[in-house]
C-alpha cells in the first residue's frame, strides 16, 4: 500500500466511522430510555450496555479526528463506570446526573459531527 | 520490529478493528482480526501470531481474561500481547503486566504514531541512559559542554515499560522534565541508589515525579549502620537543608533497605555487592533476558602496591561483575591524579582497565569524572583507556557517555 492508497483509506474509514456516528447516538439514547423505564432488577443491564456504548465511543472518536467526542464520552463512561462498581440501585439524582451526561455528549458529538460534514 | 510480523487483533469495535488492521498492514505487516474475544483464543492457538493485539473491555471473555488464557498456553510462550484501553489507571497496567501481557496501549489511537508505539513496546531492549557522568559536583561550563556537568544518574528502561533509575545526582532533574513532559501517565520506576553521598542524592528533591499523587516510586539502597534509606533521603530534606520534607511527597513512595545479595523484581533480577568506598556503597547488576549491565560506582580500586589493596575484593569483585554487557565504573582519576587521591574512594583509569578486561566485559562506560576534569582531559582519559586495553589485546570496548547517550542492549 503507498502513501496514497494509505490516506485514501483512512479516510474512508474517517467517513465510515462518521457515517455510523448518529447511530452509536441513537443506541446511546435508546439505553438511555430503557434505563429510565427499568425496573429495580434490570437497570444493571442497561446500565452496562450504556457503559459499552460510551466507552466504545470514548475509544473510537479520537481515532478517527472526534476528539471533543471522545472526551465528552470519556467523562460519561467514567461515572457510568462508579455507578457499575455501587452494584446498588441507581437513585433519581443518579438518573439525572446520567441524562445530563449523555445530553452533554449527545449535543457535543453531534456539533462535531457538522464541523467534519462542513469540512468534507 | 523492522521485519513483517503476524498480528491477531481482538476488539468488539468493528470500525476500530479495521483501523488497526489498515496501520499494521501499511507497516508490511499480516493481521487477522476477530471482534469475539470468546472466538479468539482457539483461533490464535492455532495461528500462533507474533504479537496479540486486545481490547480490554469486550462482552464475553474481557481482555485480561483473554490475556490469561494465551499466556497459560505453552504453544504462545513467544507470543507479544499488548492491551489496547481507554482505561488509564495504573491499576489496569499493573494487572495487564501481571497477567503476563508485554505492553499497554491507550486509546484513542493515533494513526501517526501507532505503528511506532507499537515498535517501542514490542521492542526487547534494555535501552540505558545517561542522565548525569560526572563525580562529586556538578560542573556547568563551557569546559563541559561535551559531557555535560551533572552528577550521577543513569536509567534503564526495560522490558513492560518498566523503569529503574541508578542514582540521584543532578542529572535527575532533566529527566524528571522529560518524564513530566511525556504525557498525563503515571510513572512508576525503582530508584537504586549506590549511597546517600551529596553527588549521588542532591537532585533527588527536586525529582517532580514523587509529588504527584498517582505516581509510584520505591527507593532503594544500603543503610548506614542504624539510618535507614529513607532516613538518609528525608536528612537531606529535614527542613534545615532544604524547604520541602518527605511528607510532601504525592506519590506512593516505598523504601527498601538493601543488603549483599540478589533480589528479583518480575522477571528482572538485581545482584548488590558492597563497594570499596567509605561508607556502605552498593554496586548493582541487573540482568534481564540474556543480557546484564553493572552500575559500580563510587569504587576505589587500590593498586596492587598499596597496603589497602585485596586481591580477595578484586576477585570478588570480577566475580561479580564476570562478562557483563555493560560495566558503568567510576573512572574518576588519571594514572597521574591517583596518587594524591589514595582513600578518596575512587579509582584510576588504568586499574579500572584491568577490571574490566580481567572480567571479560564487553563494554567499558568510563563514568564519575573528577569535577577538574574538562571534556577535554576526559577525551585523553578514553584514548588512553582504549590503548591501555589494545595493548592487553582485549575484546572490552571502551565508551566515554556524555549526558543524554542512549545505549541499546
Amino acid at each position: 500500500m503507498n502513501e496514497a492508497e494509505f490516506e485514501s483509506q483512512l479516510k474512508k474509514l474517517k467517513q465510515e466511522f462518521a457515517g455510523n456516528l448518529v447511530a452509536r447516538l441513537r443506541d446511546i439514547n435508546e439505553y438511555q430510555s430503557a434505563l429510565r423505564l427499568a425496573t429495580k432488577g434490570e437497570s444493571s443491564e442497561y446500565l452496562d450496555k450504556l457503559q459499552r456504548a460510551a466507552h466504545s465511543l470514548a475509544g473510537s472518536g479520537a481515532s478517527f479526528g472526534f476528539s471533543v467526542t471522545s472526551d465528552v464520552a470519556a467523562i460519561l463512561d467514567s461515572r457510568l463506570q462508579e455507578l457499575q462498581r455501587h452494584k446498588g440501585d441507581l437513585s433519581t439524582g443518579d438518573i439525572a446526573e446520567i441524562d445530563s451526561l449523555i445530553d452533554n455528549t449527545v449535543r457535543q458529538t453531534r456539533a462535531e459531527l457538522k464541523n467534519y460534514h462542513d469540512r468534507n | 520490529m523492522d521485519k513483517s510480523m503476524k498480528f491477531f487483533v481482538v476488539d468488539d469495535d468493528p470500525v476500530i478493528l479495521k483501523l488497526v488492521k489498515t496501520l499494521l498492514e501499511a507497516g508490511g505487516h499480516s493481521v487477522t482480526c476477530t471482534n469475539s474475544s470468546d472466538d479468539a483464543v482457539a483461533s490464535i492457538q492455532t495461528q500462533s501470531p507474533d504479537c496479540v493485539l486486545s481490547d480490554i473491555m469486550m462482552p464475553g471473555m474481557d481482555g485480561f481474561e483473554l490475556c490469561k488464557k494465551l499466556r497459560d498456553s505453552d504453544a504462545l510462550i513467544a507470543t507479544k500481547i499488548v492491551m489496547m484501553s481507554v482505561k488509564t489507571y495504573e491499576f489496569d497496567r499493573q494487572r495487564a503486566r501481571e497477567l503476563g501481557a508485554d505492553g499497554y496501549l491507550l486509546k484513542p489511537i493515533d494513526p501517526e504514531t501507532f505503528l511506532d508505539q507499537i515498535r517501542q513496546i514490542l521492542a526487547d531492549q534494555m535501552i540505558l541512559q545517561y542522565w548525569g557522568v560526572r563525580g562529586t559536583l556538578p560542573v556547568p561550563g563551557r569546559k563541559t559542554l561535551k559531557y555535560g556537568g551533572n552528577t550521577p544518574c543513569v536509567t534503564l528502561s526495560l522490558p513492560r515499560e518498566r523503569l529503574f533509575i541508578f542514582d540521584a545526582g543532578t542529572g535527575i532533574k532533566e529527566l524528571s522534565n522529560e518524564l513530566m513532559r511525556k504525557d498525563d501517565r503515571p510513572v512508576t520506576a525503582r530508584l537504586f541508589l549506590s549511597h546517600p553521598h551529596w553527588d549521588h542524592i542532591q537532585g533527588l528533591p527536586f525529582f517532580s515525579p514523587l509529588y504527584i499523587p498517582g505516581n509510584e516510586f520505591e527507593i532503594c539502597g544500603a543503610s548506614h549502620s542504624d539510618l535507614t534509606v529513607r532516613e538518609l533521603v528525608s536528612g537531606q530534606m529535614g527542613g534545615v537543608y532544604f524547604p520541602i520534607t518527605i511528607q510532601k511527597f504525592g506519590a506512593s513512595v516505598i523504601f527498601h533497605d538493601l543488603h549483599e545479595g540478589s533480589f528479583d523484581f518480575d522477571d528482572i533480577r538485581v545482584e548488590t555487592m558492597l563497594l570499596s568506598h567509605p561508607g556502605n556503597c552498593l554496586g548493582y547488576r541487573v540482568y534481564c533476558q540474556s543480557k546484564s549491565i553493572c552500575y559500580v560506582t563510587d569504587n576505589e580500586l587500590f593498586r596492587p602496591d598499596l597496603p589497602q589493596y585485596s586481591a580477595t575484593y578484586v576477585a570478588r569483585l570480577v566475580n561479580f561483575i564476570k562478562r557483563t554487557d555493560i560495566l558503568i565504573a567510576d573512572a574518576t582519576y588519571t594514572d597521574e591524579e591517583y596518587p594524591s587521591k589514595v582513600e578518596y574512594g575512587h579509582s584510576c583509569i588504568g586499574e579500572v582497565v584491568k577490571l574490566a578486561h580481567a572480567a571479560e566485559v564487553k563494554e567499558l562506560h568510563l563514568f564519575h569524572h573528577d569535577p577538574d576534569q574538562t571534556d577535554d582531559d576526559i577525551d585523553l582519559k578514553h584514548e588512553v583507556a582504549t590503548r591501555m586495553l589494545n595493548s592487553l589485546n582485549s575484546k572490552t570496548r571502551c565508551i566515554a557517555p556524555a549526558e543524554g547517550d542512549t545505549y541499546e542492549l
